[in-house]
């Protein structure tokens, strides 16, 4: 069993197997063999509670499902279940996206890393930059020049609406 | 709450890889970061339906293309495509050829453009109307083995190939008129009056007699 701890001190036990669709751990358990219990702890430091918690559903689903199997000899009725399945798992606010890339990325979990980027893409196309800036509250730090001048001239065709 | 400047530049890629070419530009006017990235990312982007690359507009010196996927036009200042002449596109690449009967392959959304060897026996007899289609066989951006085929006619249609690394077009006589070609799974199907030929290995087809014939018409 390998126990995860957010960042607001909440523990996650799950079976290494499962776990282990995650490289990062996978890497941490494989270096820690045979040492004490202790050590079968993963700080997860980065992200709050929520999306452990989201990660495990995630790793759970596709436990029972393992991505070779899914390819390989799935059949179309299960493939379509799945496809489904992370359909509603991917359907939720932009900011635990956000939160999904960053576990993913730390912890390399390139499916979950690959859905998630996925879906992100599909709330951002046919925006506005300042559309999504407005959603992902980024502010843009661009000096005048370059606000002005430099990236309205740089792809001008793309600004129609926006500059022109 | 993570915050949405804290993704790395792996996911901003990642991300980009997923949106259009004028998401992508849309996306990299957000912040500095994502600029960034759209800047040094210069892969050909995804797009499910081509565009439709009409002719100049004279007035205004751009060319017009037509979004399917948006329903609206786009003019696009493109110098490199002035005076060109424009034979086929594969894979977002274009087969132009400039005043000289020089062919070129240009890729407008990495403005990336080579020369190609020029034309076999064109200097006597080719002419720009004489040009039918050209097609690749794979993305150039991708890989640098791909095939070049010209269909051109001179009282009849005739094929050339060119690969990356080689100086001269490869000619294949063909009896029978050819209206089109395309490539699709590994081989070069051509459409002629009757008959609907596979050229499986470009090489090993230069004769004629390999030709199969695929299919026939009634």
């Amino acid at each position: 069993m390998i126990t995860l701890i957010s960042s607001d001190k909440r523990k996650f036990h799950v079976l290494e197997e499962v776990a282990n669709q995650s490289l990062t751990i996978r890497d941490v358990i494989e270096d820690r063999r045979g040492r004490r219990r202790a050590d079968r702890i993963i700080l997860v430091t980065n992200i709050n509670s929520k999306i452990p918690e989201k990660v495990i559903v995630y790793w759970l689903r596709h436990f029972l499902m393992p991505e070779e199997i899914a390819h390989a000899s799935m059949s179309h009725k299960k493939a379509e279940k799945l496809k489904k399945w992370e359909a509603k798992f991917f359907d939720t606010d932009i900011d635990t996206l956000n939160d999904l890339i960053l576990a993913a990325d730390s912890l390399d979990i390139p499916s979950l890393f690959d859905g998630a980027c996925e879906k992100v893409s599909d709330i951002l196309k046919n925006r506005s930059a300042e559309e999504v800036g407005e959603i992902s509250k980024i502010e843009n730090e661009f000096t005048h020049e370059e606000e002005e001048e430099e990236i309205p001239s740089e792809n001008a065709w793309v600004w129609r609406n926006e500059f022109a | 709450m993570a915050n949405w400047s804290d993704l790395s530049c792996d996911a901003i890629e990642h991300i980009m890889g997923f949106l259009s070419l004028p998401d992508r530009h849309r996306f990299s006017a957000v912040c500095q970061n994502w600029r960034r990235v759209a800047k040094y990312n210069n892969c050909s982007p995804v797009e499910q339906l081509p565009w439709l690359m009409m002719r100049e507009d004279a007035s205004i010196k751009k060319r017009k293309f037509y979004r399917l996927t948006e329903k609206r036009h786009y003019h696009i200042d493109i110098p490199e495509l002035q005076n060109m002449r424009w034979i086929g596109s594969s894979f977002g690449w274009l087969f132009i050829v400039d005043r000289k009967f020089i062919p070129h392959l240009f890729n407008p959304f990495t403005r990336e453009c080579f020369e190609l060897p020029v034309f076999p026996r064109f200097e006597e007899e080719m002419q720009h109307e004489g040009l039918v289609k050209a097609i690749l066989s794979h993305d150039p951006s991708k890989t640098h083995d791909f095939t070049v085929l010209l269909l051109y006619y001179i009282n009849i249609t005739r094929m050339a190939f060119w690969r990356p690394g080689e100086n001269t077009w490869s000619c294949i006589p063909c009896n029978d008129y050819v209206s089109d070609a395309i490539f699709f799974r590994g081989n070069f199907y051509l459409a002629c009056t009757e008959h609907l030929f596979v050229l499986s290995d470009v090489e090993a087809n230069l004769r004629r007699d390999r030709l199969k014939s695929v299919a026939t018409d009634k």
